[in-house]
């Protein structure tokens, strides 16, 4: 318990009532019992939860109607007076809700009446008494009145440590139009949070139960959800949910009935790699009559044998059997529209990618199916987004490979299904858990799936490989009446006389004959989203609490992803996979928090990173090295120098000296930058080399030199972190003697470890300039500008 | 109005097929689209130079020679987003004020070209040329004002409230919050063919308005009028009477255009695609040449269009009436006689 409190200082204020009072009990217990819960595993923080649902909708009116029943497990040492839950849809009622509060009032799209969603319990059972007049709302974070996201009830007696509850609700619903992740879309349906669903009993702290944020996602207990959905018989054998169907669709009087139950009864009743029984923590489903439904099944063994290294790498840096390491295959089916049918095979693959390199990583996915799930058009809103054994993707027509449009966003959401749907981090105070961890592994992946991408530029909605490399006539209000793009008028009118417009625009750019081929590293881009906004809040900041979203999402997905990128580099690949493994392990159908994670890190890694995770996770300290070189010959003694009488005498040169001298001018004059540098190196001194390393930014991390020699020699040095704590700046090489070797280059982390140095430009030096490289890309600007300006040349004759 | 009588050329027998003849003619005058092609290729210079210059000194000793020479990669661009930030206004800016000239020296080397063709001279062609340029400039300097109206008003329907007022409003049922994404439309497939209709229509009518422009400026030459408004409208009456006489050979000319640049452009892009770390300058010269020869060609083919417009324009334009400029001449008796007001021989005069 007082483990519990230590790990998670930040969260006293998003409890539900019991949370704050029991946190001050627990924080005097955690000064006098240090560490006595530090290794308190995943189950004694969860309850369990299990639903059985009965739903039916009403498609033309936007109508839900249901039934479930939950039967809650106290596995927690307290006794429980009363019961929260989530009503989620109710952030889409109106724009007072804290969610559309938090989101500026705006739903997204055109705010029609019939775009609103909520929910309403009609009926809550236990123990034969009814309970809905004790029904009270709950905000527990803004204590916003108008917010309806959030309610709880008074039990008629405790619910003792151990036992079960059964509690029938009955609630209904109007569908939101889909603006956050559900609702319909013509015939699309996309039902996600859509059940009063319980919040998270944890031991001492009380329900863990909050409101629907703008910037943050779900948290609750992991069972079993046993699911029947009554629908208009048009979406026949175009249904798709979490787990499986446990019995045939049956379709009478215009009606069809599905019944889905997850995880599969096999899967309930078969222990996983970890010994522990599958369950879930969420249900989610979906439906539309244009569904094309790809069914395929991704085998271990094919994908073993596309990555030899891979299984046996892995293998020995966890220290197992091969076969220890082996996945269970599994069933994918794909639900894709229409337009997007020829991209379902790559929807296949790119799940497949991540079934196998997380599983391998981390731990295999241990349910039978999986269903990959492809918006509507207008839909987008509930794409890319993680439900157990279902996610959503995203995509467009005549997308590239290359563009990694829909691998990325399937790769990674799949991915959740270990980041979110094994490890149960709580997205509401932790998001970075899932979001981080996953945008890291999605990059792992991505590049050893696909390697590095290809930047495209659309015309007419059609992918072109390749980019403009000058940027075309227009910008500033003057610029853009000389590129004849805008002119303003009085009264507010202008004209527009050449529009950006697909066809017109390719013909104007010839992409063909002037586009430059540019391809990026997956992992690229999670540097330079951390960097867009590297310090505003530390990463473990609960999700509402962020700044504003570029925070959350910088912070939750891209600076998570970076530092553990770092993390990697610093203990090695292998020491990284044991950390992790452990983790994931550990805490899989559980509910971690930061500090299960540095914990379950340090101990699988055999490390002590605790500086580290404060560093990257706890504060917004960032850091720029730079590298400055400076190196010149010394010049030959000259002046007046004191002789071992103590007198002083004028250095005079000797003959040798002279014709060196000499020859050094007819060299220097014969090249035409007079650089004498490139002489022979024994015609002239040694080289005295000033070198400095500078650190700017608070963020301490022991940083690798590598230096080369004009004679193939090298070394590495290293700046520690006690040294940048009392420096920085640092000057290697001071003191040395002079080198009769040239350094030609000086490189700080020469493996990219860091994805942290907020530029990256002034870490290494090269004596040698490039000259070749500017002339090739000033072709393409010129090529392009050429035939650019042919085309302007076109309006005047 | 009754046809126009079609002006016969005197020992000469009508090519077969306009737009071969003029490809012909103009591909004969080399000095001609020489002098129009390095005209353009100066101006391109510039933003060339600006973009070496500032790469010299953003990778100056910071780079391993040759590391960014098959890709500016994501670090790079990220690291000097500033500097690019910086570089693409300056372009940006210095793009502007060069597409104005384009447009100027478009004007220019139109009265150029059609100076060329309508003195049917041999030889001289490039003093012909720049007399032509100079001569119909301020007429067609106006004419591209007009023209600049014209593709503003084209903005205004196609790309605009009238597109979507009619077509996304009314045809399609798109409430006005969704004109941009068109997301209320059943399908992408839907949207991507609306999207692509608005953007075709709006490239066939530009190309028809460009067409549109180079048989008004013909015009203006073969009467040798001043009034382009006056012109552009007969033109435009003349484009509609003979829709096939004045587009086929246009339509001709594009299609040999975008064969071209199809063609060098799978070579240009293979060349581009093996350019890599590696690599030497052999593959930027390359490029280089395939992107200027092409350059070249499409210079020959404005040229091109302005020789089938004149060849088209005889045929399907009447002559003006024009009062006899030797009803008063001037001159002494038996010797050479000189005709008042005509301005060919107002510098004489």
């Amino acid at each position: 318990m007082a483990g519990l409190v230590l790990r998670r200082p930040s969260t006293d204020r998003s409890r539900g009532r019991r949370g704050s009072r029991t946190w001050c009990r627990c924080a005097i217990l955690a000064l006098v019992l240090p560490s006595a819960g530090l290794a308190q595993s995943g189950e004694e923080r969860s309850c369990r939860a299990d639903y059985r649902i009965r739903a039916s909708v009403d498609v033309p009116a936007h109508g839900l109607a249901g039934e479930e029943t939950i039967v809650w497990r106290n596995d927690s040492r307290d006794d429980v007076p009363d019961l929260w839950f989530h009503l989620y849809w109710n952030a889409f009622a109106n724009n007072r809700s804290t969610h559309l509060r938090e989101a500026g009032y705006d739903l997204g799209g055109v705010a029609e009446n019939d775009e609103w969603g909520w929910q309403r319990v009609t009926s809550i059972q236990a123990g034969g008494v009814e309970l809905l007049p004790m029904l009270r709302w709950r905000a527990p974070e803004d204590l916003n009145e108008e917010d309806r996201t959030v309610f709880s009830v008074q039990l008629p007696k405790p619910v003792k440590a151990g036992e079960s509850l059964p509690v029938t609700l009955r609630w209904e619903a109007r569908i939101p139009r889909v603006r956050r992740r559900t609702g319909y879309k013509g015939d699309f349906l996309f039902i996600a949070q859509w059940f009063p669903k319980l919040g998270v009993y944890e031991a001492g702290n009380g329900w863990n139960c909050h409101q629907f944020h703008a910037s943050t996602e779900f948290f609750s207990d992991y069972g079993v959800y046993d699911v029947t959905l009554d629908l208009p018989a048009g979406y026949e054998g175009k249904i798709g949910a979490s787990g499986v169907l446990a019995e045939p669709e049956r379709a009478v009087e215009g009606r069809v009935t599905a019944r889905f139950v997850a995880p599969s009864p096999k899967d309930q009743v078969q222990p996983d790699r970890t010994g522990k029984l599958p369950v879930v923590h969420d249900f989610a489903w979906t439906a539309d009559p244009d569904y094309v439904v790809h069914e395929r099944t991704f085998r271990f063994d094919e994908w073993a044998a596309r990555y030899p290294d891979e299984v046996p790498r892995v293998a020995l840096a966890l220290g197992r059997a091969i076969d220890e390491v082996r996945l269970r295959d599994v069933d994918v089916t794909v639900l894709v529209q229409p337009e997007h049918a020829d991209q379902a095979e790559r929807h296949f693959e790119a799940a497949c990618t991540s079934l196998f390199f997380y599983g391998l990583w981390f731990g295999e996915y241990p349910y039978q199916h999986l269903t990959v799930v492809d918006p509507a058009w207008g839909g987008g809103a509930a794409g890319g987004m993680e439900y157990p054994t279902l996610f959503t993707a995203g995509s467009r027509m005549f997308a590239t490979e290359r563009m990694f449009t829909p691998e990325s966003v399937t790769v990674h959401e799949c991915g959740h299904q270990f980041w979110y749907g094994l490890v149960g981090n709580n997205e509401f105070e932790a998001a970075w858990l899932d979001e981080g961890f996953n945008t890291f592994t999605q990059s792992e992946a991505m590049l050893r799936r696909y390697g590095f991408s290809q930047r495209t530029t659309d015309f007419a909605s059609l992918p072109f490989d390749g980019v403009a490399l000058a940027r075309e006539p227009g910008g500033g209000a003057i610029a853009q009446v000389l590129a004849l793009k805008s002119w303003n008028l009085p009264l507010g009118a202008s004209l527009e006389p050449l529009k950006s417009s697909g066809f017109l625009d390719w013909w104007k750019l010839q992409p063909m004959l002037s586009f430059g081929r540019m391809r990026d590293d997956p992992r690229a881009g999670d540097r330079s989203g951390y960097l867009a906004d590297p310090d505003t809040d530390p990463v473990d900041t609960p999700g509402w609490r962020y700044a504003d979203r570029a925070s959350y999402r910088t912070n939750s997905y891209r600076r998570t992803a970076t530092a553990l990128r770092s993390l990697a580099g610093m203990v090695g690949w292998e020491r990284f996979l044991r950390g992790m493994r452990l983790y994931s392990e550990r805490w899989r159908y559980a509910h971690p928090y930061p500090q299960d994670f540095f914990q379950a890190f340090d101990e699988g890694a055999k490390v002590d990173f605790s500086w580290f995770f404060e560093a990257a996770f706890r504060s917004t300290a960032t850091v720029d090295w730079s590298v400055e070189v400076s190196q010149k010959r010394e010049p030959r003694p000259g002046g007046w120098f004191q002789d071992a009488a103590g007198e002083w005498k004028l250095r005079e040169k000797t003959a040798e000296e002279k014709e060196q001298e000499r020859k050094e001018k007819q060299d220097a004059s014969a090249s035409s930058d007079g650089r004498a540098e490139g002489a022979p190196q024994d015609s002239q001194g040694p080289w005295r080399i000033d070198l400095m390393v500078r650190r700017k930014g608070a963020l301490l991390l022991p940083l690798k030199l590598q230096l080369k020699y004009a004679d193939g020699a090298a070394e590495s040095l290293v700046w520690s972190r006690e040294e940048q704590a009392r420096s920085t700046w640092w000057k290697p090489l001071d003191g040395r003697e002079v080198s009769a070797r040239k350094l030609v280059s000086a490189v700080l982390d020469p493996e990219r470890v860091y994805g942290f140095d907020k530029d990256m430009s002034d870490n290494q030096w090269y004596d040698a300039t490039d000259e070749r490289t500017p002339l090739r890309w000033a072709e393409r600007a010129f090529t392009q500008y050429a035939h650019l300006l042919h085309w302007f040349g076109g309006i005047g004759g | 109005m009754a046809e126009a009588p079609v002006m016969a050329v005197p020992g000469r027998a009508r090519p077969r097929t306009v737009w071969v003849e003029a490809l012909r003619i103009a591909l004969g005058r080399p000095p001609v689209w020489l002098v129009a092609w390095v005209m353009e290729a100066l101006l391109a210079l510039a933003p060339a130079f600006l973009l070496q210059a500032w790469m010299r000194d953003a990778i100056a000793h910071r780079y391993e020679p040759g590391s960014l020479f098959g890709n500016l990669d994501s670090m790079f661009r990220f690291d000097h987003r500033r500097g690019t930030g910086e570089l693409d206004a300056a372009t940006g800016m210095l793009g502007a004020v060069l597409a104005l000239l384009a447009v100027l020296v478009g004007a220019f080397s139109a009265g150029g070209w059609l100076q060329v063709f309508l003195e049917r001279t041999h030889g001289h062609s490039l003093q012909r040329f720049f007399l032509g340029g100079a001569r119909y400039f301020w007429r067609f300097f106006r004419l591209m004002i007009v023209t600049i109206l014209a593709l503003s008003l084209l903005t205004w329907l196609v790309h605009g409230p009238v597109w979507n007022t009619l077509v996304l409003k009314w045809l399609s049922g798109v409430p006005p919050g969704d004109f941009e994404r068109l997301e209320t439309l059943p399908s992408e497939r839907t949207a991507f063919h609306l999207h692509g209709l608005q953007q075709g229509v709006y490239a066939l009518f530009f190309s028809l308005l460009l067409v549109w422009g180079d048989f008004s400026r013909t015009r203006l030459a073969l009467h040798d009028t001043s009034s382009v408004v006056w012109a552009g409208l007969c033109t435009a009456f003349t484009m509609l009477r003979h829709p096939v006489k004045t587009l086929r050979p246009m339509a001709g000319l594009l299609f040999v255009e975008v064969s071209l640049i199809v063609g060098a452009g799978f070579l240009a892009r293979a060349v581009e695609w093996e350019v890599g770390r590696g690599s030497g300058l052999s593959g930027v010269a390359a490029l280089f040449a395939v992107g200027q020869i092409v350059l070249m060609w499409r210079v020959v083919l404005r040229g091109s269009r302005y020789h089938a417009a004149v060849q088209v324009s005889r045929e399907v334009v009447r002559p003006i009436a024009r009062p006899d400029p030797w009803k008063t001449s001037l001159g002494p008796e038996g010797g050479p006689h000189y005709p008042i007001g005509g301005d060919e021989y107002g510098m004489s005069l």
